[in-house]
């Protein structure tokens, strides 16, 4: 049977030749069409033939250099499919592209186009042969109309923008427009099922177990939750008529978090399943925000924004991949006040990396002669300015003693998604982590570093006072007295948090209880933000270890966890009574005392790990996103939304905009394969198993960023995934058919620090008096470098925007205010 | 056979079980002639017991609801609870939820707590020594 043409016409289109489908005439792909032979050269002037193709699947497309503007789309859009794929998905796959002008397309001009492009690969081949066997190869052996152009004067040859993928047989599996950015995100998706069909095909495996055995009763809550939520819409009056979207696999952010084996195949109730953050900075100065993803074990990842929503990944030019490390977090901040971000790395086991940013995107390790390589159990890094003097100090935060010294090598991963190697080996968890603060020869004091200048740090923790060895995964920087010196709350995750009121810059006092009675017993992450825009900073805190002391239900997951008590008892929580048992939310009431109004205010939700803070439909009142779920072993947790309902509260909202359920309902996620005939044969899964089986667990989220991914003026969110890869919730508030106004502040401190961390900002706009703290608290366990984002709500015009600058300095603007553009607001040298 | 008044048992969480020592016919805690019975606690109706509670491995929460007891499991420190039980009859230990073990428990339970009269007590106990 032949394969059947689409009919196609060929028309100019701006320089070059496109081909037009007629659609109602065109025939689909059958896959008895087969790979055509052929033999050409290559970039490198190597001989390539169709038989090195065989068993595996592979792309071809047709251009030529001098082509102006067809060819560069298409070619840009394959660079932006080639960075989607892992870097272990890319080696399975090659991309052939075949020149249709071979008479001036040498291999040298091929290889000169491939790098200008960005597609000089080994796995992607650039031909080029004789004219009259290219030409025949494209009319008949991949039914590719090429002709002369109608410019033929110029040079300009017609030839077919499609893309065809051939899969593993040889057979044609589908053709794509190459200049579509959907069809190239539909052939993404379908490489990656020829790539991986293991990870959706149970018939892989003699055995599938999901766990919790009873998952299928946590879908059947989520739809419950989501049609109550879903009809409670009206109840909200702030506006949630808009949706989220995760565009992972479009968005070329293809970072795939690991696990050590304590969070999978021999899970213990350890630090472990903590997971990592996410930090984002505009690296390379071009206003548009990348991102650098942590992963537990194997490299982290830092991605470019290329713009337009999508993203390469510069981990190795960068220098950042950090493999060799079991890492926790990053934080971005300009520690050497050069006007570009740095970065920084914290790890469990092995000495912290401190990076120093070239101002091209690309990196210096200075870690060794920092003063900051600590080396311990690290969790979150906060970049602050303590003592006023105009450089960033770091408060690090230290979870205690929660590792043996036992070394062990990652064994539970899923074939699909290796780790890229080689892997360090990690130290094993106790097995009793969890009561680490009940053994004093086990906990730590986070450390306070001082900036002393020239990339180096001081440790001062014992010189200023700040000794707190509460087990802590992170801290606030927050001035509740307005001294203009930022004082610190500090979580404990298992037991009574820590407020440190900074004295001058010079000591700190605990003054914990005189401002908050009673704290989170489990706090894991949290934020200062104004919730009610009264220009007082209150404070969220997020307590996910309270959770843990039962199996609950969903209409139990809105209550405080005061079962704890019963559960553990008094010498387990170990902390005199003074708890809340859940989140807490403390309401600012200006006098220099806080009301704790977590339940008043629809604060509380289940598995909280920490929250990022944004507008997220942009009409003046900050929301926020508090990232959930424990995974393995444990049934699914849902993400929480919280939309702020204009000050009188805030309303669940995470199913209304999209958020939750995941992308295709897909709550699970393959966690480690067993040998249940071999070696894994104690495995307590693999009894009455036989031969390969897959786990499957739960998927959650352990840390989220929100920012303007795309530049389009409304805020998305990413999130880092616990063994998955993230997701990319790309929002459409902004569209033609919605009129959006916000304003975005971007702050050069000149006295101050340089990113002006500790200022506060206010934009007025009619009677909406909005204020900000620029702190780089951007999520769960992460700092990031951005500019600051106020939604105006039906405010089309800004009256003033007033800066306090952590030197004192002061800045009042009230000209040429334009709305939904980007202020970038210089620190006047002289104080007033 | 002699009850000790107050009768003390050592309770030890280990690989996801708990393991019962009393003391044996020299009625010391900690020597050789101790009695180890591992899963259900059996305690004699109206003596006065004393749980010295701890853990070789994970942590784990001692729990028997019908009595109102309960405590933390926590490897190289000893938690004492002390009470009467005061009817015959089998109470459950409840299932430990601590992060992990709900989830991974080998049969989903921790076992049972009996209480005897004292003859069955002592009956039980000899048992349990003539067999050692």
């Amino acid at each position: 049977m032949m394969y059947l043409l689409p009919v196609v016409a060929l028309f100019f289109c701006g320089g070059c030749e496109k081909e037009q489908q007629n659609q109602s005439e065109q025939a689909p792909p059958t896959r008895k069409f087969k790979t055509p032979d052929f033999t050409l050269t290559d970039q490198h002037e190597k001989s390539f033939s169709s038989s090195q193709l065989q068993g595996k699947p592979w792309i071809v497309n047709f251009i030529f250099t001098a082509c102006p503007s067809i060819c560069p789309e298409v070619t840009q859009n394959l660079v932006r499919v080639h960075s989607s794929l892992s870097k272990v998905d890319s080696e399975q796959v090659t991309f052939v592209t075949i020149t249709v002008d071979p008479a001036n397309d040498t291999p040298s001009k091929l290889l000169a186009y491939a790098q200008k492009w960005g597609a000089d690969h080994k796995d992607w081949k650039f031909l080029t042969g004789k004219r009259d066997e290219i030409w025949r190869l494209s009319k008949e052996g991949f039914r590719l109309p090429v002709a002369e152009g109608s410019d033929k004067d110029h040079g300009i040859i017609a030839h077919s923008s499609k893309v065809l993928l051939f899969q593993n047989d040889g057979s044609l599996n589908a053709v794509y427009e190459g200049t579509s950015e959907e069809e190239m995100g539909k052939l993404t998706n379908n490489l990656q099922e020829l790539l991986s069909p293991s990870s959706s095909n149970a018939e892989d495996y003699s055995a599938r177990i999901i766990v919790p055995k009873d998952f299928g009763r946590t879908k059947k809550w989520i739809e419950s939750r989501q049609a109550k939520q879903i009809a409670s819409k009206d109840q909200i009056d702030a506006p949630v008529n808009f949706r989220f979207n995760d565009q992972q696999q479009q968005s070329g952010l293809n970072f795939r978090h690991h696990i050590v084996d304590c969070a999978g195949k021999n899970y213990k109730a350890a630090h472990y399943d903590h997971g990592n953050g996410i930090a984002v900075a505009d690296i390379d100065g071009d206003n548009l925000l990348d991102v650098y993803l942590v992963s537990q074990i194997g490299p982290s990842g830092l991605y470019r924004n290329l713009g337009k929503g999508k993203f390469a990944d510069i981990t190795e030019t960068a220098g950042v991949a950090a493999k060799d490390s079991i890492s926790v977090t990053a934080s971005f901040a300009d520690i050497d006040n050069d006007g570009d971000p740095d970065l920084y790395l914290t790890n469990t086991r092995s000495p912290n990396q401190l990076f120093l940013n070239k101002g091209d995107g690309t990196f210096e390790d200075v870690s060794k002669h920092s003063g900051i390589d600590y080396n311990e159990h690290s969790s979150a890094a906060v970049f602050f300015d303590y003592n006023n003097d105009g450089l960033l100090d770091l408060f690090l935060c230290v979870v205690g003693e929660f590792t043996t010294d036992e070394l062990a090598t990652v064994e539970g991963t899923v074939e699909t998604h290796p780790i890229e190697g080689p892997v360090p080996k990690y130290r094993v968890a106790f097995k009793d982590a969890f009561a680490g603060h009940l053994k004093p020869d086990r906990a730590r004091s986070s450390r306070l570093f001082k900036n002393t200048g020239q990339g180096k740090f001081k440790d001062v923790t014992e010189a200023v006072g700040i000794i707190d060895k509460g087990w802590s995964g992170a801290a606030m920087p927050v001035d509740f007295n307005h001294d203009g010196f930022q004082d610190l709350y500090v979580l404990n995750m298992q037991g009574a948090d820590s407020y440190w009121e900074n004295q001058a810059g010079k000591k700190f006092i605990n003054k914990t209880r005189e401002l908050f009675p009673v704290t989170p017993w489990g706090a894991m992450g949290g934020k200062s933000f104004d919730h009610n825009n009264d220009g007082h900073m209150d404070l969220y805190i997020t307590d996910m270890h309270s959770d843990m002391s039962t199996v609950v239900g969903p209409t139990e997951e809105k209550e405080k966890s005061l079962w704890a008590v019963d559960k553990w008892g008094d010498n387990y929580l170990n902390d005199g009574g003074k708890r809340i048992l859940g989140n807490a939310f403390y309401q600012n009431n200006g006098t220099g005392a806080f009301k704790e109004l977590s339940d008043d205010l629809n604060m509380e939700n289940f598995w909280p790990w920490g929250l990022s803070v944004g507008d997220l439909n942009a009409d003046g009142w900050q929301d926020a996103f508090v990232v959930s779920s424990m995974n393995y072993p444990f049934r699914y947790g849902i993400n929480t939304a919280l939309i702020n309902n204009k000050g009188k509260g805030f309303k669940d909202a995470e199913f209304i905009l999209g958020i939750e359920p995941r992308k295709d309902n897909n709550l699970t996620i393959p966690w480690f394969q067993l040998d249940a005939s071999g070696a894994d044969r104690d495995h307590h899964l693999a009894k009455g198993q036989q031969g390969e089986i897959l786990v499957v667990g739960s998927k959650g989220s352990r840390s989220s960023a929100i920012f303007d991914l795309d530049n389009d003026g409304d805020l998305d969110i990413v999130t880092n995934e616990f063994g998955d890869v993230p997701q990319v919730l790309i929002s459409n508030l902004s569209s033609p058919d919605r009129k959006l106004n916000f304003a975005k502040i971007k702050l050069k401190g000149v006295k101050s620090n340089r990113d002006a961390l500790g200022a506060r900002v206010t934009v007025t706009a009619g009677s909406l008096v909005q204020t900000q703290i620029h702190d780089g608290q951007s999520g769960y366990l992460s700092q990031s470098s951005m500019p600051l984002y106020f939604g105006l709500g039906e405010m089309t015009k800004i009256d003033s925007i007033e800066i306090k600058w952590p030197s004192g300095a002061l800045t009042k603007l009230t000209s040429d205010l334009k709305i939904n553009g980007i202020f970038e607001i210089i620190e006047p040298s002289q104080s007033n | 056979m002699v009850i000790p008044n107050p009768l003390e048992i050592k309770v030890v969480g280990r690989d996801f079980y708990w393991h019962f020592i009393y003391s044996g016919p020299d009625l010391i805690l900690g020597t050789s002639d101790d009695i180890t019975v591992s899963k259900d606690l059996v305690v004699p109706v109206g003596y006065s017991v004393r749980l010295l509670i701890t853990s070789e491995d994970y942590i784990y929460f001692f729990r028997v609801p019908d009595f109102d007891l309960r405590e933390s499991a926590i490897p190289d420190l000893v938690h004492e609870i002390a009470f009467i039980p005061d009817r015959i009859g089998v109470s459950e230990l409840e299932v430990d939820p601590m992060c992990s073990a709900w989830a991974i428990h080998k049969d989903g339970s921790m076992g049972d707590m009996h209480t005897l009269s004292e003859k069955d007590f002592k009956d039980w106990l000899a048992k349990r020594i003539q067999g050692k």
